[in-house]
């Protein structure tokens, strides 16, 4: 076979020339616009919806609540509506739906329209938020608690008792494509979903729920994402059947796409978090145990925030506790629901657990280094579910690279001596500073096994393959690592494998695209598929050279040729939901990360000079695009550290766009020094394990860490603004 | 009303309502949909277009005052022979992911490639300038400065028309 780059991607080509069919892009024919008419009332009972009577709605398409039939979108719970009732519960809550032919007549029909309130009561802080949960349970979506060992008996034994609380902020995925989605309707029983969809299989969950009781066939054709982040998981099923609705009442197409403020202001983001921890430590700086108390702002509506909450608990840091006990609150506001983004519960867990160990080193008199040699998980130690880490597991390993980079043990006195000695003069402090992180492969517990993911495979007249599954590609570069699997196992070109398009007529569940499952888990079913038809179409003796010419003649003689697999995890991975014990995951990817700091004493800003990291994520399917992800994910963890602040005023997000919500530009990327420890998985495709999310989890708690090398201080919050490290240094 | 431009060395007449911007009429009434909108308002650069030899965000500019000038978008900058260097450049690299973003990074480079007279010791950081005004939220950057980079040490001829 003649060499080509394996690792350039399958789409580049196209996007790069500007031809990649995004959902705005389609251009269908005779379509309708969308929008969508919001709650201005963080908490209020609507009292009346007011049509102008002299304005000519011939041409508006119109929908309000009591013309949805189930009026829920079907997620884990079935609170939220498509359409609010008679209650709002959160500023930009959907109330009323309308399609036109153009915007200017849309924006007429909008001027047209008034709704009357009853204001109520709205809870929107934190403090608010936990201590009306102390009293009224329908504030709490979820509680939950991992445990083990006793919490008391350790404080008896120790020298220190360290507490502290610590706070994250929300994040917004910021896509660079707003999310949007376009209905098409077919002969009066089909509607035709296209859109930028995460996950087809939630959406036709959504909708089949949705057009329950009716004749109405719908299938959802995911196109490419621009960009997704977990932003477009759950969300994408409410504007779906918002545009369902309104295209099978007008049985027009219609196209619902966000403009980028209505995107940053309504849509889920990274849910706020705030961790009191209290921690018995004993002389040598080894934590014998931990008490947690972690709480997630949940939004109005329940969405994800249940097993957003779970993997938070489950990721408290790198570190063997003998005694923990951490409780899980996802809690009820009324705010903008939240929901996944990449990390999904783990960078607000794994922030106070570094940030519990950089307040030990400090306490103790010892390095943060120490602290985390001391505490770190070893070879064989269970995890706080019981789980052993016994294979797979990279993280002594990346340690020792990050450490050995980075240069951290002798920078580390350096910077102190610098900031004690020349920091005035210089006008700025150095910091350096370090963060262990980790991330479970998969959905937490049993999902996996509830899910029965099918992949399918299907062998083509001319010989070629095609890959038949759910998964999106939403720039993580799943169809190139699919292509590279079967090319790898068969030796074939890419030009003989194709992908089938992401639309639920055509391909079969293969779960969710998301919790770092989509190499892992799917990635497996792909080989184990190849291996079927492999069996198929050659005799044991034949090589794998003769591969295509052997599948040509098997077509001729026996047709069509589909394998199907099915995904269980190994026999011994079990979970016990209940008690939050046993294998939470089956195997999970490790890092250590380093990051260097300048911060300007006249502005407070913080510069983020260098970044080492060290990532265990098994085998690299394609390592070109695996250092893609880190660098991707490291830029993205830089702006949850230090910039990406979302204000809220009265329950309403004030952010408009990227002018005052800020993502890291290029002028923000410090030089990025990766490498990959390929501690292979025996279950995964050719060894490889996830890799999506862990790349972001580290970054923040490295930073924070850097911080404190400068300031001395404990570093409470992120995003750590100027603002903030101002008055942490006034302190 | 009806307009009349330049559009990628063709003539082109379009009606439009005089309030929208030069992105709307490309997209909705020219079907050109290389070029992006990612924000509306200036801020991300995927709607970056040659106005007159010079980048612009074209979500910024209302059609009015493209009359009798002349806009290059991606579709025809990609027809030119320096294009595919530019291509595989950013293939090679590993520049992309979702994609969204990366015709209006292209604009950006042509228009730093074009300008620059000295090729030679170009740093990171006048690259990181150059592309400024064009957000990414998937790659982190560092392989579009990659790219950049290959680019330089190509001669590339790119002329003072563009296209
Ligand atoms: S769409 Fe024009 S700058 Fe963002
Ligand atoms: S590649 Fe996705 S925004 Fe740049």
């Amino acid at each position: 076979m003649k060499k080509f780059n394996k690792e350039k991607r399958v789409d580049a080509h196209k996007k790069i020339a500007g031809e990649e069919k995004y959902v705005s892009d389609l251009n269908v024919s005779d379509k309708l616009i969308g929008a969508t008419i919001r709650s201005e009332y963080a908490h209020a009972k609507i009292e009346e919806i007011i049509f102008a009577q002299d304005f000519d709605w011939d041409d508006i398409v119109i929908m309000i609540a009591a013309d949805i039939k189930n009026n829920y979108v079907a997620m884990i719970e079935k609170d939220m509506p498509f359409l609010a009732k008679s209650i709002v519960n959160y500023i930009g809550e959907p109330i009323v739906l309308l399609a036109a032919k153009n915007r200017k007549k849309l924006d007429e029909a909008i001027n047209n329209i008034e709704i009357k309130y009853e204001t109520l009561e709205p809870v929107l802080t934190f403090d608010e938020a936990l201590s009306a949960a102390e009293n009224k349970d329908d504030l709490i979506f979820k509680q939950m608690q991992v445990k083990r060992g006793n919490f008391s008996t350790a404080v008896k034994r120790a020298n220190f008792i360290i507490e502290d609380m610590v706070e994250t902020s929300y994040q917004e995925q910021a896509y660079m494509e707003p999310q949007g989605v376009i209905a098409i309707p077919k002969n009066n029983d089909k509607i035709e979903i296209r859109g930028s969809i995460q996950c087809p299989y939630y959406v036709q969950n959504a909708m089949d729920q949705l057009f329950a009781d009716t004749d109405i066939k719908i299938n959802v054709n995911a196109n490419p994402l621009g960009g997704s982040f977990g932003g477009k998981e759950d969300f994408p099923s409410l504007i779906s059947g918002h545009a369902a609705l309104l295209a099978h009442k007008a049985q027009k197409p219609v196209e619902i796409i966000y403009d980028r403020k209505e995107d940053i202001k309504t849509t889920p983001k990274r849910h706020p978090s705030r961790s009191e921890f209290r921690v018995a430590v004993n002389e040598e700086g080894r934590i014998i145990g931990l008490e947690v108390k972690l709480s997630i702002n949940g939004g109005a509506y329940c969405t994800l925030s249940p097993v957003v909450l779970e993997r938070a608990v489950l990721t408290f840091g790198c570190y063997f506790i003998e005694n923990i006990c951490i409780d899980g609150y996802a809690l009820k506001t009324n705010t903008v629901p939240n929901a996944a983004f990449r990390g999904f519960g783990g960078p607000q867990a794994l922030f106070a657990a570094e940030m519990m160990i950089e307040k030990i080193a400090m306490e103790l008199n010892l390095t943060p280094l120490e602290v985390r040699q001391i505490n770190m998980l070893k070879f064989g130690d269970k995890l706080e579910t019981g789980q052993p880490v016994n294979y797979s597991f990279g993280l002594p390993e990346c340690l020792q690279n990050v450490l050995h980079k980075s240069n951290y043990i002798k920078k580390y006195k350096e910077f102190k001596k610098f900031n004690i000695e020349n920091s005035a003069e210089a006008g700025y402090l150095k910091g350096i500073g370090m963060s262990l992180a980790r991330h479970g492969g998969g959905f937490t517990g049993s999902g996996e096994n509830y899910m029965d993911t099918v992949a399918a495979m299907e062998l083509l007249q001319n010989g070629k393959l095609k890959i038949i599954t759910a998964q999106t590609e939403m720039g993580q570069g799943v169809d190139t690592a699919y292509k590279k699997i079967v090319s790898d196992f068969f030796e074939l070109p890419y030009s003989q494998i194709l992908i089938e398009n992401k639309d639920t007529s055509k391909v079969p569940n293969s779960g969710p695209t998301v919790a770092s499952r989509s190499t892992m888990v799917v990635g497996k079913l792909i080989v184990d598929n190849c291996e079927k038809i492999k069996n198929k179409v050659l005799e044991e003796q034949d090589d794998l050279s003769e591969f295509t010419k052997k599948a040509v003649d098997y077509y001729k003689t026996n047709g069509k040729l589909k394998v199907e697999s099915t995904y269980k995890h190994p026999d011994f991975v079990k979970y016990n939901e209940k008690e939050l014990t046993g294998y939470a995951y089956p195997v999970f990817s490790w890092s250590a990360n380093v990051a260097e700091i300048m911060l300007n004493l006249t502005t407070y800003e913080i510069e983020v000079t260098k970044y080492f990291t060290s990532q265990d994520i098994g085998r690299a399917i394609n390592p070109q695009q695996a250092v893609a992800q880190i660098e991707g994910g490291t830029v993205q963890g830089i702006g949850y550290a230090l910039f990406e602040n979302m204000y809220t005023q009265k329950g309403q997000i004030v952010n408009n766009g990227f002018i005052d919500y800020i993502i890291p530009s290029i002028m923000d990327v410090p030089e990025i020094e990766a490498d990959i420890v390929e501690e292979s998985y025996f279950y995964g495709p050719y060894g490889a394990k996830g890799m999506g999310e862990l790349v972001l989890v580290g970054v923040a708690p490295a930073i924070a860490s850097a911080l404190i090398n400068a300031t001395n201080k404990l570093t409470r919050k992120i995003p750590s603004t100027p603002e903030y490290i101002f008055k942490l240094l006034e302190e | 009303m009806n307009i009349t431009f330049n559009l990628n060395n063709k003539e082109t007449t379009v009606k439009v309502d005089p309030r929208q911007t030069l992105l709307q009429t490309l997209r909705e009434d020219l079907q050109m949909l290389g070029t992006k909108k990612g924000c509306g308002k200036g801020e991300c650069g995927a709607c970056t277009v040659f106005l007159d030899n010079k980048i612009v965000n074209s979500c910024l500019i209302p059609i009015k005052q493209v009359e009798n000038r002349k806009v290059i978008t991606i579709e025809g900058v990609k027809r030119t022979k320096y294009f595919s260097k530019i291509q595989k450049a950013y293939e090679d690299s590993g520049a992309v992911q979702c994609g969204f973003c990366i015709p209006g990074f292209v604009m950006a480079t042509v228009d730093f490639l074009k300008n620059i007279t000295d090729k030679c010791d170009i740093s990171d950081e006048e690259i990181k300038i150059a592309l400024s005004g064009n957000l990414c939220r998937c790659t982190g950057y560092i392989k579009i400065i990659n790219a950049v980079h290959t680019l330089l040490a190509q001669d590339l001829e790119i002329p003072e028309e563009i296209i």
